[in-house]
């Protein structure tokens, strides 16, 4: 690789770390190609940024976001937690169990991890700590299992994914999903021995009868938001409508959800809901703005045949050449969230999966779980350090679990993940006949 | 309004009214634009789905207007300082004179690159101008578009070199 670009990735890495924003520290880089090399002109930076962002297919992206925002405003989060109480509540590391499969059903109406951590972290970390559970762990199994968001479709991540990559988002929706159910899995199982010595407090178990009656009626309470993401997948594999035209849908839906049949957001709470959504959108597609411009540069530097060059001319054995790209990606998302990590580390390393045969539907899921495990891998960690401020804990209180999380869930599945293709592949190969 | 109220109300200066009144400004255009390209995508999806009739033009308008919310949005969130940030010198040094001049300096780096995608910008909203470049389907001139872009973009510069001074001044706090 020549060597202006490695001192476009130290001076790429160098800014993040200092605490420019990711959007302007993407700019920075594209313009240090540009000085070094021969451009006669800068203008189509703008443009280049602008032809994708004002594509139809991003615009999926504020849609889910604001349905998402609509949708936890109007008070899902309670319902969804009050139903998943009524069947694991009564269970030793019952509340543990809760927690892990609210937040993966959640991320499927939001598809945002830190409205995860926000929505259920809030009600949640204080009723775990009243029934015993730790408060340092209890903020650790809400941030760690809030990167489920990413993971369940309809989620963000991978509409990007297969935007940037050309990819089908409705194959690469699918390829999460089983490695997210392993995930839930070995949460519920690890959670289940970490709690073990907590003094925790176990309600009786109802009889059956009123057992049933109970899950009936928690069902039916939180029905019309369990629904939302079964209309958008319906709508988007039922061939009905695209995954944008799905999200657009999907906020009509949870208007009359909201207001009238939960009844818990008023006009005030709606604007406030609405704008915000555009807001948190907005700067994720700064990002996105900003990364188009840096992807354009590096293309006509033609860095991605380098980076295939590079880490052909280390081995050319598959299994190593899956371990290089899984720790280069580990360490992007340490250093960056989800978005950045996609639209940076896909195109470059693509053309890498390509030769060696994997799927792009199968790279959507290994970079999915790869990406996922950064969020909460220190030392950026942004998921885990917002986990910390809702929970109310300092980092130390919450690294002992977490790290328990990244080495015997995340790590197991990302590897699981990388040399399984079955496990990414089978899903979408069934629904969209891949 | 009571007579008690008036007299507890402090009195707002013209400045600060300006600076209220354009972050409310800034909601809005978010609130009205969310809405409307929701509506737009919604109302193609019942026209071309109910009524086999797909309206012309509705998905550049909704992408576009979408596109301007971006830059409107993005300025809000560096108003309220929550940009995506990928620090380490916060979390791994403690607060002192080096966080504060790592603040300074990023700000004015921040500053710096967002001054010069106005200027892009501005060459290109000039150069839309001057040949009165339109968009495909509706012919909307493009110069509005990346009007709306830059308008977001100069606040987006605005409120980085304010956070400047801040910084500024941390700096200089923390010196003496």
């Amino acid at each position: 690789m020549s060597a202006i670009i490695i001192w476009d990735v130290a001076l790429l890495i160098t800014l993040m770390v200092i605490g420019v924003p990711v959007a302007l520290t993407f700019v920075a880089a594209a313009l240090f190609l540009i000085f070094m090399g021969e451009y006669g002109s800068t203008s189509f930076l703008i443009t280049s940024g602008f032809s994708k962002t004002s594509s139809m297919v991003l615009l999926a992206i504020p849609l889910y976001i604001l349905a998402g925002s609509i949708m936890t405003n109007g008070g899902i989060a309670k319902r969804l937690l009050d139903l998943a109480d009524s069947v694991f509540g009564h269970y030793r590391g019952g509340l543990g169990i809760v927690t892990v499969v609210t937040t993966a059903i959640f991320g499927a109406i939001s598809g945002m991890a830190s409205s995860a951590v926000a929505a259920i972290g809030s009600i949640m970390i204080p009723r775990m700590v009243e029934k015993g559970y730790d408060r340092g762990y209890a903020t650790s199994l809400v941030s760690c299992s809030a990167v489920l968001a990413l993971l369940i479709p309809p989620s963000a991540t991978m509409i990007l994914y297969g935007w940037v990559t050309g990819t089908s988002i409705t194959a690469a929706f699918l390829a999460p999903v089983i490695p997210a159910i392993i995930l839930i899995c070995l949460f519920c199982f690890w959670n289940y021995f970490l709690t073990r010595n907590m003094p925790l407090v176990i309600e009786d178990k109802p009889d059956f009868k009123t057992a049933r009656q109970n899950i009936f009626l928690k069902t039916r309470r939180a029905g019309f938001g369990l629904a939302m993401p079964l209309i958008i997948l319906g709508f988007i594999y039922g061939g009905v409508t695209t995954p944008t035209e799905a999200a657009a849908v999907a906020v009509m839906y949870a208007l009359p959800v909201a207001f009238w049949i939960y009844k818990e957001m008023t006009w005030n709470s709606f604007y406030e809901a609405v704008w915000k959504a555009a807001q948190v959108t907005a700067v994720l597609m700064l990002v996105i703005f900003c990364a188009s411009m840096l992807a354009r540069v590096l293309t006509f530097e033609d860095v991605p045949q380098q980076i295939l060059e590079s880490l052909l001319a280390i081995t050319d054995n598959k299994i190593l050449l899956l371990l290089l790209v899984n720790l280069f990606l580990l360490l992007i998302g340490m250093f960056m969230e989800d978005v950045s990590g996609i639209l940076l580390a896909a195109p470059l390393l693509l053309p890498v999966m390509n030769e060696i045969g994997v799927h792009p539907v199968h790279f959507a899921a290994i970079i999915g779980t790869n990406l996922g495990m950064g969020l909460i891998t220190p030392p950026t960690a942004p998921i885990l350090y917002f986990g910390t401020l809702i929970g109310g804990v300092k980092l130390p209180q919450i690294i002992k679990p977490t790290l328990v999380f990244v080495f015997l869930t995340y790590l197991p599945v990302v590897l699981l993940t990388t040399f399984i293709p079955e496990l990414a592949l089978w899903l979408p190969r069934l629904v969209t006949g891949l | 309004m009571t007579a008690t109220t008036l007299k507890t109300m402090k009195p707002v200066s013209p400045l600060s009214f300006l600076w209220q009144f354009k972050l409310r400004l800034q909601r809005w255009v978010l609130f009205a634009s969310s809405i409307t390209f929701t509506l737009l995508v919604f109302v193609q999806v019942v026209s071309r789905y109910i009524f086999n009739y797909s309206i012309f033009g509705i998905e550049e308008s909704a992408s576009y207007l979408a596109a301007i919310m971006y830059f409107i949005g993005a300025a809000y969130g560096t108003h309220v300082k929550e940009h995506i940030s990928a620090s380490i010198v916060d979390t791994l040094v403690k607060p002192g004179l080096f966080v504060d001049f790592a603040h300074f300096l990023t700000r004015v780096i921040s500053t710096l690159l967002c001054a010069y995608l106005c200027w892009e910008t501005w060459q290109i909203v000039q150069f839309n101008l001057e040949f009165d470049t339109r968009s495909v389907e509706l012919r909307i001139p493009m110069a509005w578009v990346y009007g709306g872009m830059l308008v977001g973009m100069v606040l987006m510069t605005f409120y980085f070199f304010i956070e400047v001074i801040e910084a500024c001044t941390d700096f200089i706090k923390h010196k003496h």
